[in-house]
């Protein structure tokens, strides 16, 4: 039986989370310089989550339609690491990849779904 | 938590950022009127404190909201002390979750476009059918007579306290809301300079559509800035709004220039300036001063005079001829540095007169700095001039009287101005009530009712001006490096003849100096710090490990996006 743990929330509407799913968080530099010795010396401004690309086995043609359906700034729930309820501002980075359509007792399924997304909100600790 | 510490760090924290605008539109009535409010304490003269937005609102001991920490930055009230910058002031207070109620008023004739309040604890503030929330708010007004009562209502538990109502505009800007802020701070250390203008440009996040009215806000309206960590702050620099400033969507831009930009407003008139030795650095520091001072620059900080040493027997003079204080204190900063006098004026929002050579403040690594590109500008070895007094010179007084204006017929009170191609140290003056001003070759008085008899008998009134004359010898028609002929040719343009002495040297104007300048010159970008300034003496210590005394000419500090950063322009060298 599925529980709200299988899934994450976007733009209001829950879809199975992939199997490989683990967000994680990114520092965020500005005035980032390449010193004369190669290092690089940066103001830290705060962290956000990293970019991911998203890979579902399968999943039902209303899900997919989800996905299609981002367009501009969209809405992303879902746990973070520790398990808290995040619920995160993204644009869809990429398109939807869609490779295989199968019907089954006459529900569309589409197989090995690839999506990416770019988190748009950075965090001040 | 210090800006050094953050420097130090290969990733620092964001800085923090402060600056905003007061502009204050003149000309109207104070448009609040607080004499009908159930105020809980008020300012006698509520319209100047709440119009001073620069005295601080103190700190009373209070059992609003959570009460008073007992840390010692609250006093209790004291009904006698006088409102002041120093003092602070109480601005208007209400009673706990009570709403204030006061009057705005507009008038026909100068009608402002708005009122900005600034305060503590207001939850809201209703007016005239719209809401303003917060404790910073900026109200539009409709112009025409008109008046309406103002609702300020406190936050649950407190009371609401107003510290600042002026007609016009206030915005304060941080990191919440600021886009970016770019603080240009400028120098000049070329072996020709022109005193060159530091500026300002904030982008900032203003959710209040007033696109109408921000071009209104005036030239010259304060513009402050300040940055660095909490507890340590670089100091407050001030500009002056130099164009009008714009809103487009919910963007404001604001532009302004430092204190300097008015040195243009000052002209110098032809001046002798006559110093013995042992005062001559003394006078000469207290004249550069006072051509700043005299085009409306506010000196911040000044440096004490030199100290008055030596022989005081040989009195040395120059001429200065009529140029903006621009040009003057550009060219006193050129010519006029000589062993440990090196008077200098800076600028850049912190306006500042010192004559102590300046040493090395800050130590940069190569290694820590970014694009470090080193150039290397033309020597120069020699200085000519088209002037027929040559690159240097020579001024005497002469003792003699000279009839420089024959006698000529005059009323009694008549003004009269007279202009000479000559130079002349002391006048003379027939017929003369009283003195209005002298330069070197003008002189303006008014006339008194003196009898002459003419050789026919008939009585008229007349005038003339005698004068003694300074006389200008050339010196050296050009000079040559003594390092030889490597190099360009600099042609000089004088504004001063003569040359001032101190002990046995000669130092100003003194263009030898030049020739003792390095050519190397360079420019990287590196962790911003606030307190840069133009003409700060660094030592770059390279990555070979050799060191260099370098001084700052140009300092681009840039907050951008949470980020900071500064790029730089230096020569190397004390110039």
């Amino acid at each position: 039986m599925l529980t709200a743990l299988d899934y994450i929330t976007i733009n209001g509407t829950q879809i199975y989370k992939p199997p490989e799913f683990s967000p994680t968080h990114e520092d965020v530099y500005k005035a980032e310089i390449e010193t004369m010795d190669g290092s690089k010396i940066a103001d830290r401004i705060g962290w956000k989550f990293a970019d991911m690309d998203l890979e579902w086995g399968a999943l039902p043609q209303s899900m997919v339609d989800v996905l299609v359906g981002m367009n501009g700034q969209c809405t992303i729930a879902f746990d973070d690491l520790d398990g808290t309820q995040v619920e995160e501002a993204c644009v869809r980075a990429s398109v939807v990849g869609l490779r295989n359509r199968n019907t089954i007792d006459g529900v569309t399924v589409w197989k090995n779904v690839t999506c990416s997304i770019t988190f748009l909100n950075t965090h001040v600790d | 938590m210090s800006i050094n510490t953050e420097n130090a760090k290969k990733i620092r924290k964001p800085m923090e950022v402060y600056c905003g605008i007061v502009a204050q539109m003149q000309g109207a009535e104070y448009p609040a009127d607080f004499s009908a409010s159930d105020d809980k304490l008020i300012d006698a003269d509520y319209e100047t404190t709440l119009a001073n937005t620069d005295w601080p609102a103190r700190h009373i001991v209070d059992f609003q909201g959570n009460g008073t920490p007992l840390d010692g930055s609250y006093t209790w009230y004291d009904a006698s002390e006088v409102p002041s910058i120093n003092n602070g002031k109480i601005g208007v207070r209400g009673h706990v979750d009570t709403p204030l109620v006061f009057t705005i008023s507009n008038t026909a004739v100068g009608s402002i476009p708005a009122i900005s309040i600034i305060g503590n604890n207001i939850d809201r503030i209703e007016f005239d059918g719209e809401t303003y929330s917060g404790s910073e708010v900026i109200i539009p007004l409709v112009s025409g007579d008109y008046t309406e009562t103002a609702t300020v209502y406190p936050i649950s538990g407190f009371r609401a306290e107003i510290s600042d109502l002026i007609p016009g505009i206030i915005a304060n800007f941080d990191n919440s809301n600021l886009i970016s802020c770019t603080v240009a701070m400028r120098g000049d250390l070329t072996d020709s300079p022109s005193w060159q203008i530091s500026d300002i440009e904030i982008k900032a996040y203003m959710p209040q559509n007033l696109e109408s009215i921000i071009p209104n806000m005036a030239d010259d309206s304060p513009i402050w800035y300040y940055a660095g960590y909490d507890g340590d702050y670089c100091e407050t620099r001030k500009f002056y709004l130099a164009e009008p400033a714009k809103q487009g969507g919910n963007i404001i831009t604001i532009k302004g220039e430092d204190a300097s930009a008015r040195l243009d407003n000052y002209n110098q008139q032809p001046q002798i300036v006559a110093a013995p030795r042992n005062t001559a650095r003394r006078v000469a520091y207290n004249k550069f001063k006072q051509l700043i001072e005299s085009a409306g620059v506010k000196l911040r900080e000044s440096e004490r005079p030199p100290a008055v040493s030596g022989s005081n027997k040989k009195e040395r003079i120059i001429v200065l001829h009529e140029a903006t204080a621009r040009d003057h204190v550009a060219n006193i900063m050129n010519l006029g540095h000589y062993g440990t006098f090196w008077p200098q004026f800076t600028d850049a929002g912190i306006p500042k007169v010192t004559w102590s050579k300046p040493t090395p403040k800050w130590l940069i690594n190569e290694s820590d700095i970014g694009d470090h590109v080193q150039t290397y500008t033309r020597k120069t070895a020699r200085i000519t001039s088209d002037d027929e007094n040559g690159v240097t010179s020579t001024v005497t007084k002469s003792n003699s009287w000279r009839t420089i204006t024959e006698p000529f017929d005059v009323t009694a009170n008549q003004k009269v101005i007279q202009n000479y191609s000559d130079m002349f140290w002391a006048y003379s003056v027939a017929n003369q009530k009283t003195r209005m001003w002298s330069t070197a070759n003008s002189v303006a008085y008014v006339t008194k009712r003196a009898t002459v008899k003419n050789s026919n008998g008939t009585k008229s009134y007349q005038s003339y001006v005698r004068g003694k004359r300074v006389i200008i010898t050339p010196a050296e028609k050009n000079l040559q490096s003594p390092g030889g002929n490597i190099g360009g040719v600099l042609k000089l343009q004088n504004i001063v003849h003569g040359q001032l002495q101190d002990g046995s040297a000669y130092f100003f104007p003194r263009p030898s100096i030049i020739f003792d300048r390095q050519p190397v010159c360079g420019s990287f970008r590196f962790k911003g710090d606030p307190r840069w300034m133009p003409r700060d003496v660094f030592t770059m210590r390279m990555m070979d490990g050799s060191e260099h005394v370098c001084m700052v000419e140009n300092v681009t500090l840039v907050h951008e996006g949470g980020g900071t950063y500064a790029d730089v322009t230096y020569r190397q060298g004390v110039i």
